[in-house]
């Protein structure tokens, strides 16, 4: 019996032991609201309530993420709010309808189409407040077309009753260009996208006039839909990607590209773009399979998206603008050394034999990602512990798939030069805000 | 090896291991195009992407019409679940495989569903095309970039 409480204090002190160091940064995550349907891909938030719009596989809802309650939303594709009075629906064959959120949230499901715009046929609308007064708003609405990017300015009256009118009639945009996914910024004078002929998201300024659009932006990535913030100055979108890759040059220099080259074993990620920086800033934090997509600005600059686990459970996540800038890691990888690249990848290798070896981590990328995924406590506590030649022998024997492009590069020979310290160098920079 | 012969062996490669779509199916279909001097595209779809799921009924109409071969594939974190509800009301996407081909993955085909690559004559032809598209459009897309 003595043994055998022996034996348990041991495994309890290895368990806990292990859970010091095993334990993840958590998301900046203000807010995490579980959800009991399933959302698609598509979903858009109010500007200021805390109201979510979203489509399923057969139905629009919106939920209120306050109180949980759910309402159905007519259609069956892309429910987008225009304010917080007129809710808009696409359909490929009739075109947008404009409802009352009022009577949708009364419970009607059938409600009163207050304007259809029937030639406005197509799917990934988006929509900016162009101008407004205290009786009324006016709207720019996008819509991916069958031939061409198609706009329409929707004006909204308030009183003495709701009411919904085009300003004028549906027409194209950006002739010329092929823009995939065409997001339309919050003042509708620029349009985000993927250039389909470079396969590379941009930003053009829309001339109202002529319709024609000039590009302004070149992320140098492919980004899924990029919303923008409201004062325009800032984009939000998912990548295939954990965001913290080293490009390797080709005489041999490091240098950190943000360019990540999406491997199987990544997740979705949100990511934050500076247009004036250039600076991107990761927003999303989940574990290994742990999916987070298709972010969006509420008005004051909070930002909303999906996360889906592997077993499917969704939940939508809320981040406070404040909370983004203080979990921005990249400094870490800024001229980092090889020396340092590899110190940084062994600390990933090291979290994977000791606190999830039944998954195998294999790219060199989600090494990386999971470093910089540590609190600086359970980083330390990783290199304390786990700090051995056995280990180290381990990690630079195990099997590193170095990706298609060869952008990202595990220096293997490099794991038996590293010394206790650079580990631990990298584990203090964890706590750098 | 003869030509019939090589087409054979890489077809019966092909069909193995339908559960996932990797690098080495990729390389038999662009073997399998080359032999052939074929073209077709790869397309991902998702349960939870209504329009990926019109969009695969669209594509496969519109490219039975330009003669090209259409290869569906699932995204990879798709649920069992969700994709057997789909399946059941859409058969033509039943058994299609997960993506696991780090080649089209770092080519950004699961950043969003759907999205799309062309093949022609074994050579992957240059970019992925993210989103739903109305067939008129996508038939334009694949005539111009197939000519």
């Amino acid at each position: 019996m003595k043994f055998l409480f022996v034996f348990l204090g041991l495994l309890s002190i290895n368990v806990q032991a292990q859970e010091s160091f095993c334990q993840m940064q958590q998301g900046p995550s203000s807010k995490k609201i579980s959800i009991a349907s399933k959302p698609s891909y598509f979903f858009r938030v109010f500007p200021k309530s805390d109201v979510v719009s979203f489509a399923t596989d057969s139905q629009n809802f919106m939920v209120d993420l306050n109180t949980q309650q759910t309402i159905k939303v007519p259609g069956i594709y892309d429910p987008v709010p225009l304010g917080e009075f007129v809710m808009s629906t696409p359909d490929k064959k009739t075109g947008m309808k404009y409802y009352s959120i009022a009577e949708i949230r009364s419970g009607n499901s059938n409600p009163k189409i207050l304007y259809q715009s029937s030639q406005m046929l197509g799917v990934y609308q988006s929509t900016g407040l162009m101008e407004k007064s205290s009786t009324y708003e006016i709207y720019g609405v996008v819509t991916a077309g069958a031939a061409d990017t198609l706009f329409q300015r929707i004006k909204i009256s308030y009183k003495p009753t709701l009411k919904v009118e085009p300003m004028d009639p549906v027409h194209p945009i950006c002739k010329g260009l092929d823009i995939k996914m065409p997001m339309l910024s919050k003042n509708a004078l620029e349009i985000s996208g993927v250039d389909a002929t470079v396969g590379v998201s941009k930003v053009w300024r829309i001339d109202h006039q002529s319709g024609q659009c000039i590009e302004v932006d070149n992320l140098g990535i492919f980004a899924a839909k990029a919303d923008f913030s409201y004062d325009s100055k800032k984009l939000v979108f998912h990548l295939s990607a954990n965001g913290y890759t080293y490009k390797l040059k080709k005489n041999g220099s490091g240098k950190i590209d943000w360019l990540a080259n999406p491997t199987s074993e990544m997740s979705q990620s949100v990511f934050q773009y500076d247009r004036a920086t250039k600076v991107m800033t990761r927003v999303s934090f989940n574990e290994p399979g742990t999916n987070a997509f298709y972010p969006v600005y509420k008005e004051d600059g909070s930002i909303l998206y999906a996360v889906i686990e592997p077993s499917g459970a969704s939940r939508f996540e809320l981040v406070k603008p404040d909370q983004i800038k203080s979990n921005n890691k990249m400094s870490i990888l800024s001229e980092a050394s090889e020396i340092k690249i590899t110190a940084i990848m062994t600390i990933g290798k090291l979290w994977n034999l000791g606190c999830s070896s039944h998954i195998p981590m294999k790219t060199p990328e989600t090494l990386v990602h999971t470093t910089l995924s540590l609190t600086q406590e359970s980083c330390q506590n990783l290199v304390h512990a786990q700090w051995s030649e056995k280990n180290l022998t381990e990690v630079e024997e195990s099997e590193i798939v170095q990706n298609s492009n060869n952008r990202v590069i595990f220096r293997r020979e490099l794991v038996s030069t590293l010394e206790k310290r650079d580990l631990l160098g990298v584990c203090d920079q964890l706590g750098v805000e | 090896m003869n030509r019939t012969l090589l087409f054979f062996v890489l077809l019966l490669a092909g069909f193995a291991h339908a559960n996932s779509f990797t690098d080495k199916h990729l390389r038999v279909l662009l073997a399998q195009s080359e032999i052939k001097q074929s073209s077709g595209l790869i397309y991902i779809w998702s349960p939870r992407m209504n329009l990926s799921i019109l969009g695969a009924h669209e594509i496969q109409v519109v490219a039975h019409k330009l003669n090209l071969e259409v290869t569906f594939v699932l995204d990879p974190a798709a649920v069992s679940e969700e994709v057997k509800e789909v399946v059941t009301q859409y058969p033509l996407l039943q058994q299609t495989p997960k993506l696991e081909s780090e080649t089209l993955i770092g080519m950004n085909m699961k950043i969003h569903f759907p999205s799309l690559i062309i093949y022609q004559n074994g050579k992957l032809l240059s970019i992925s095309r993210p989103g739903y598209d109305e067939p008129e459009r996508v038939e334009e897309y694949l005539t111009r970039r197939l000519q």
